[in-house]
């Protein structure tokens, strides 16, 4: 076979191979307008330049040059007079007949709006969503609340929850999700200075505890897990937390486990200030749903491995 | 003087030859460590954490574009100027005192100006806009520079035998005028140590500082008709220049048809002016102006074919240069670089493929295949063309120019091909979601997916660079070492050693 042909095949077949490759790694097609428009550009790129260099080159081997010369020649290069090629001529036209007629008529400026269309969008799939919310499974709400995790919350927290740690100090920078942990240090600073950055009502106020000791006899038992003897003036912080410290729906949170509600709150109204920065406000980016379904997802506990 | 051929003075192209050379190795290398570094990250500090400064990919990446723009093209698009501009007006610069010292200071001001800009962009001293970042006191500097150049051309213009402009003479003139137009607008900036702000306060920042004259959304938008059109007129206008004189001289063709010159030049010129704003499609710009950059990027592609067909029906019937010449090879692969990159970008430009393409590698890989396969292999193959002639020197090896075409081209094609797969790969990977709505991969799903073929890149690209070495050492050993040719083997085909 003539070599130019061989190689506008060989060049024609690798290319569509790597685009081919390239929709397969990761990713893919996925139904989407957008990729499918992309591959079919990248597609008649590939061919459209082939089909037309092919054309060309291959007079390098079967033409001759031909035609008037113009009077005039510069450093020994001369010039043809010869005409346009026909083809080039022709979409040339009507490439600029259609540039006219597109940002006039096909898709007047006036008519077309960025972020009406993104509106558009955005509704009609928040209906669509909200269409096949309605009866999902427990199971299927752990799997898409693992997803918003993902995005949203891994990179901070890590994939499996287990959050980061200062490699310097081994404070945490950002928590361990699949337990409360709370330090001792910590519960003695919140005892005495009150809190209010999970977004629960009114908060902690300040001081509840007054007395030194009973302030580390109560931190250290919460940072015991809660386990043993419970001191007497725990009772103070039972009237909210819960006697268990299982915290109280609306009021305050779970002492003991990153639940349902403690992060539907923190996710809504929190502002929780951390080593690395001060939490975004998830419930901006986050639609309700979204927030149902990471908060089920964290309150089954990150690491923990999810049925398929 | 009429009878016999004039002597044509190549000291100012001999000098810009040199700097070619020298930026070109530069950036091409910078560009290669760039590589490598987006493909292990490590070395970023690999010379200790002292340097990391002067190492670190944000501090050399405009380093690298730089200096294959404004050092390496310019330098090549200046040599060519002053070996082409004098041929085809026929007149010697010799005749020209002053446009001999207007010429010199030309080259010896431009040396500062890129002293000045490696320092200063090595120090982190920057505006931060792309292709744009040397601050104020420099641009000044390149400005009296490119006035230097208009100087020259239009000096030389003035004082021509020849009663016709040469088509290459238009699309110097016009990358004169263009770059001169989008340079001066693009850098209009404030330097706030001398000037006050609205509250009377001056003396803000080091002497050198400046913030741009423009803010927010039009700051954008000059900012890509600039970057857009320094692509125009950097990358494409002088390139084609060099395609006009360089192929034909060297075939000894007549070009294939004078009209296609003419409507190709004008329609390009007219073109290219309203497609920048694609940079910024899905922006804040207003809608109007990304549907008029994408029109008009699509009306661009028959102005940019019809200089490349052109190119390709002069060598009609002449396959047989082709195939045994590897200076023409140079030309008619880059011819066909150039056709594949100027459907490539209006493609890209397509609002619904560039919603996938926007901020991916398949971007660097069509910048790439443009810079490698067009502009660099046209201006190698020009300066092959103009060696034996300033040095009167016969090419030092034919068989090192030939195997340096297939390494190139091989590194060129591992280029485009990895940037195309990762690109692809990365839009489709940033766009997947699931059902409802949430996305699929984190950012560092689509870095570890990517590490393959950015490696491949940088293979690529230290191919290109051999090759690119090679380039110079045959130059340098034909300037050295070369039989001595006459005038008569310098007519057309260039003489080379075996």
């Amino acid at each position: 076979m003539n070599k130019i042909y061989l190689a506008a095949i060989v060049t024609t077949l690798a290319m569509l191979g790597f685009t081919y490759v390239a929709m397969d790694i990761k990713g893919g097609l996925n139904d989407d307008i957008v990729n499918q428009l992309a591959i079919l550009g990248a597609v008649v790129l590939v061919i459209a330049t082939v089909f037309v260099v092919t054309k060309y080159v291959r007079q390098m081997q079967t033409d001759k040059a031909t035609g008037d010369l113009t009077e005039e020649n510069w450093d020994g290069i001369g010039e043809y007079m010869n005409e346009m090629p026909f083809g080039w001529s022709v979409i040339f036209l009507l490439t600029i007949i259609w540039g006219l007629w597109y940002w006039t008529a096909g898709y007047p400026v006036a008519a077309y709006s960025q972020i009406g269309e993104w509106n558009e969008e955005v509704a009609a799939k928040n209906a669509s969503i909200a269409q096949r919310a309605a009866n999902l499974t427990p199971n299927e709400k752990l799997h898409l609340g693992k997803a918003v995790f993902n995005v949203q919350c891994a990179p901070c927290h890590g994939t499996n929850g287990k959050g980061q740690e200062n490699y310097q100090t081994g404070d945490l920078r950002a928590e361990n999700l699949n337990k409360r942990a709370l330090s001792k240090k910590y519960v003695e600073k919140v005892i005495r200075e009150g809190s209010n950055q999970l977004g629960y009502a009114g908060g902690m106020p300040p001081m509840m505890l007054q007395d030194d000791a009973d302030i580390d006899a109560v931190a250290t038992y919460i940072e015991g897990g809660m386990k043993g003897e419970q001191p007497a003036q725990y009772a103070v912080c039972g009237s909210c937390h819960g006697m268990n410290g299982e915290g109280m729906d609306f009021v305050a949170p779970s002492l003991t486990a990153y639940n349902v509600d403690l992060v539907k709150t923190l996710l809504t109204s929190g502002t929780k200030k951390g080593e690395i920065g001060t939490m975004p406000r998830e419930a901006k980016i986050l639609t309700p749903l979204q927030i149902e379904l990471v908060a089920a997802f964290v309150a089954n506990g990150p690491a923990t491995e999810l049925e398929e | 003087m009429e009878n016999r051929p004039l002597e044509y003075d190549y000291t100012v192209a001999k000098m810009f030859m040199l700097t070619t050379i020298v930026l070109g190795i530069v950036g091409m290398l910078v560009g290669v460590i760039l590589a490598f570094e987006l493909a292990f990250p490590s070395l970023n500090t690999v010379l200790g954490s002292g340097v990391a400064e002067y190492t670190n990919f944000s501090r050399l990446r405009p380093l690298h574009t730089d200096a294959v723009i404004f050092g390496f093209t310019l330098s090549g698009v200046f040599a060519t100027w002053y070996y082409v501009g004098q041929r085809v007006l026929k007149v010697s610069m010799a005749e020209s005192k002053f446009l001999m010292a207007v010429g010199k200071i030309h080259f010896y001001l431009y040396i500062v100006g890129v002293a000045a800009v490696v320092v200063s962009l090595l120090m982190g001293i920057t505006t931060s806009k792309e292709y744009a970042e040397f601050e104020w006191p420099i641009d000044i500097a390149i400005v009296i520079v490119w006035v230097l150049w208009g100087v020259s051309i239009f000096g030389l213009i003035g004082i021509r035998r020849e009663k016709a402009l040469y088509i290459s003479v238009w699309y110097y003139i016009a990358t004169f005028l263009g770059i001169a137009m989008l340079y001066l607008f693009n850098n209009m900036e404030v330097p706030t140590y001398f000037f006050a702000d609205g509250a009377g306060q001056a003396g803000i920042g080091a002497w050198y500082h400046s913030v741009s004259m423009y803010a927010g959304t039009n700051d954008a938008l000059v900012q890509w008709w600039y970057g857009h059109n320094a692509v125009a007129f950097g990358f494409t206008v002088p390139i084609v220049a060099m395609s006009y004189y360089f192929l034909p001289k060297e075939s000894g063709q007549a070009i294939y048809s004078y009209k296609l010159s003419l409507l190709s030049f004008w329609s390009l010129m007219f073109v290219y002016l309203w497609a920048g704003g694609h940079h910024l499609l899905f922006s804040t710009v207003p809608d109007w102006m990304q549907t008029m950059g994408s029109v008009f990027s699509i009306v661009l592609i028959l102005p940019s074919w019809g200089s490349a067909i052109n190119m390709l029906l002069t060598m009609k019937g002449e396959w047989k240069q082709v195939a045994e010449s590897p200076l023409i090879k140079f030309m008619i692969l880059a011819s066909t670089f150039y056709m594949f990159s100027t459907l490539e970008g209006p493609i890209q430009a397509i609002k619904s493929v560039n919603a996938i393409a926007h901020f991916t590698d398949w971007i660097v890989g069509h910048v790439h295949d443009g810079v490698l396969g067009w502009v660099a292999f046209m201006i190698m193959a020009s300066l092959f063309h103009m060696a034996p002639r300033v040095f009167k020197k016969e090419i030092y090896s034919k068989s090192l120019m030939n195997t340096q075409f297939w390494i190139q081209t091989l590194g060129v094609i591992l280029y485009f091909t990895s940037m195309w797969i990762a690109g692809i790969t990365q839009g489709m990977m940033w766009r997947a979601h699931d059902a409802f709505g949430n996305l699929t991969y984190s950012f560092v799903d689509t870095v570890a997916a990517l590490h393959p073929y950015f490696f491949i890149r940088g293979v690529g690209g230290a191919l290109y660079l051999i090759g690119f070495l090679m380039f110079a050492y045959n130059i340098y050993k034909t300037w050295t070492v070369g039989r001595q040719v006459e005038e008569r083997e310098l007519t057309n085909a260039t003489p080379m050693a075996a």
